[in-house]
């Protein structure tokens, strides 16, 4: 028994005590995060002029510029509000699409199954394209003398066409470990279709609202290629923005800029996990 | 406790129901009395049926013709959330989100019911199904057992006309199961309340029920006691179903006297049966076709040497496998044409029988007027 034992395949455990493995890991790893780690610490870079890529001491004075810049922070502020309303739409819009999808049989559902997944898979430049000219064609483009929020309709409505899908196959997912039964005993004590919709349907679907939404949120945060088709002279976002700084010259207000975007990013996520962790109990 | 009140006025009527899914006839034509303060169990093999007819009680389907009167008032337009009539689903359906409190108040709480009725009403459920200080448990937390004991207070708590039970026992382990067996009895004579139980398990309708409806290929077969079904059953399916029975072919009939037939089997040869034509037999003809000559296992005796009494009849074979079961055995037949019977034997008998081979010649026997002869099915 003994000897047989010791010839056994190493355990996951074992795998990890090679170094070939361990280095493999690592470079995996760097591959990954060192960018990121890079651009985080390139915005402490006391570099003056010129390309931020020699380290000439440590500042924090960009994090000052940056939060004075105030076509940045318009830009940041541009992008907070198009995530937040597209999001809500996004998720309101991808809850009713799974909902129908799962509950419901009609004729060509095959098809409108296809069609809803359509914008996942085309790619963004033909979405981006598709839609500045669907707003040029309905005069929406300029919406600069619009006024502020509602210039950023069109952007919005453009993220909310690209992002829904997401959150209809998140949610989804989430309905295919719902117990049937639960919606018809909930019928059986009383409860009307909308009471199971509130108490029985909506409670199972929180975790996968949560991670819809943050998925959602995440996704119009950072788009470039459909934003950069859809806004005007006057509706920048915060990724259209740096684009256009980045151009000029890579200064470390840029990496102030992206590392606050990446702090807002984790405590997002981490937010989210903990709200799945309470629904868990 | 109140002792069950059980009268003859039918809660529930179910009048010439049928039920078509696209080309599936699910039901056809069931006609069934549910009685005021009974345990009444709808029977049968997976796909006869039965379930169907529950969903149609409590609501989730509507038939395709005929009524459904409770209390004499039409419950086929009626809405699932509108009729006092609750179920414990077969996957207990708990709500996972809720404790067991909010479980088992949540229809009190549908009914607009005051906070602090339904405390107190919640408190009484979870006592009477036995789980008193678990209201604050979440239901992750609960046994199988237990989830259902929540189903059951959920249910229960909303004093409902009629408790559906959609398999209530074949989730649970053996012993178990025989516990929650007595509780469902109990339960029932506690609160008054009418069952209604779907199962496939002969043994747990025939143990729960006061009376049992057999259900199959849609069609209903009998109803009646399990008393009723066991020793009067109407068909060989029904007899089949209802316990172990070894039916031969019968393929001559013919009158000797008012109370004599000479009956002719394949398996059995000739034997004089006591009793009347059955209706719907022709006399004397040749491939009775339809018609079988039955017996149970535990009417049956085995020994080794033939042994004819008065009254009996013997059939020829060899010795087969023993199984023990503790207060008895049971004990396999070999009869020539490859068919076996199983008879059930006491201890001693099996004793005696132990010792000999495999394969050793044998004679079954048991008495003629223990034979049953039924049609195969019940017109």
């Amino acid at each position: 028994m003994k000897r047989l034992h010791r010839r056994a395949r190493p355990d996951a455990f074992d795998y990890s005590r090679r170094w070939s493995l361990r280095a493999l890991f690592a470079l995996g790893c760097a591959f990954l995060y060192a960018p990121i780690v890079v651009l985080i610490v390139f915005s402490f870079n006391d570099s003056r002029r010129g390309g931020n890529v020699i380290w000439k001491g440590f500042t924090t004075e960009y994090y000052v510029k940056a939060f004075g810049n105030e076509e940045l922070m318009l830009a940041f502020g541009n992008s907070l509000t198009i995530a937040l309303v597209s999001t809500v739409f996004a998720v309101l819009l991808g809850t009713l699409t799974a909902v129908l999808l799962w509950r419901f049989r009609f004729p060509f559902k095959p098809l409108v199954e296809g069609l809803v997944a359509l914008p996942i898979v085309i790619p963004e430049i033909c979405l981006g394209v598709a839609l500045a000219i669907f707003f040029t064609q309905l005069g929406w483009m300029n919406t600069g003398e619009l006024g502020w929020p509602f210039n950023l309709t069109n952007i919005t409505i453009a993220h909310i066409t690209f992002s829904f899908p997401f959150a209809a196959l998140v949610i989804r997912t989430r309905l295919q470990g719902f117990n049937v039964e639960t919606e018809e005993a909930a019928r059986d004590l009383g409860a009307s279709e909308w009471r199971v919709f509130l108490d029985i349907l909506l409670p199972h679907l929180r975790p996968g609202l949560v991670a819809a939404a943050l998925l959602c949120f995440t996704l119009s945060l950072d788009d470039f290629v459909i934003t950069f088709f859809t806004s005007g002279p006057d509706t920048v976002t915060f990724p259209v923005k740096i684009y256009s700084m980045v151009r000029f010259s890579v200064t470390p207000e840029i990496n102030a800029a992206s590392t606050v975007l990446i702090l807002i990013t984790l405590v997002l996520t981490w937010a989210a996990l903990r709200c799945q962790k309470t629904v868990k109990g | 406790m109140n002792e069950p009140m059980i009268d003859d006025e039918p809660i529930l009527s179910i009048r010439n129901v049928s039920k078509r899914f696209g080309s599936v006839l699910a039901l056809e034509d069931v006609s069934l009395d549910v009685r005021s303060g009974e345990i009444f169990a709808l029977l049968g093999p997976s796909g006869c049926g039965k379930s169907t007819l529950l969903r149609i009680i409590a609501g989730f389907e509507s038939p395709s013709a005929g009524e459904l009167l409770l209390d004499g008032h039409d419950l086929v337009r009626l809405a699932p959330n509108k009729r006092p009539i609750n179920m414990v689903f077969q996957s207990y359906a708990v709500f996972p989100h809720m404790s067991v409190a909010q479980n088992v108040g949540y229809g009190l709480k549908l009914e607009r019911v005051g906070k602090a009725e339904i405390a107190t009403r919640v408190g009484h459920a979870l006592e009477q199904v036995r789980l008193g200080g678990l209201g604050e448990r979440m239901p992750g937390q609960l046994s199988g057992g237990q989830r259902q004991r929540v189903a059951l207070a959920r249910a229960l708590v909303k004093r409902p006309r009629l408790l559906l039970l959609d398999e209530p026992l074949s989730a649970l382990d053996a012993k178990l199961r025989d516990a929650m067996r007595l509780e469902l009895v109990n339960l029932q004579g506690e609160t008054g309340v009418t069952f209604v139980i779907v199962t496939h398990d002969q043994g747990e309708a025939m143990a729960l029920a006061d009376r049992i409806a057999v259900l199959e290929g849609g069609r209903l077969r009998q109803i009646g006691s399990p008393q009723a079904l066991y020793h009067r059953p109407v068909d060989a399916f029904v007899a089949d179903f209802i316990g172990t029975l070894h039916a031969f072919d019968v393929t001559r009939l013919e009158r000797i006297s008012h109370v004599e037939l000479r009956v002719e089997a394949e398996g059995l040869g000739t034997f004089t049966w006591p009793g009347t034509l059955p209706p719907g037999a022709a006399e004397g003809v040749q491939g009775v076709r339809g018609f079988k000559a039955a017996i149970r296992p535990e009417r049956i005796a085995v020994a080794l040497e033939p042994s004819p009494g008065p009254g009996r009849m013997t059939v020829a074979g060899t010795m087969g496998d023993i199984a023990f079961q503790g207060q008895h055995s049971i004990v396999e037949v070999r009869l020539p044409g490859g068919r076996s019977i199983s008879a059930i034997v006491s201890g001693d008998e099996a004793t005696v029988l132990a010792p000999h081979p495999i394969g050793r010649p044998v004679h079954a026997h048991w008495a003629i007027e223990d034979v049953a002869l039924l049609p195969e099915r019940a017109a």
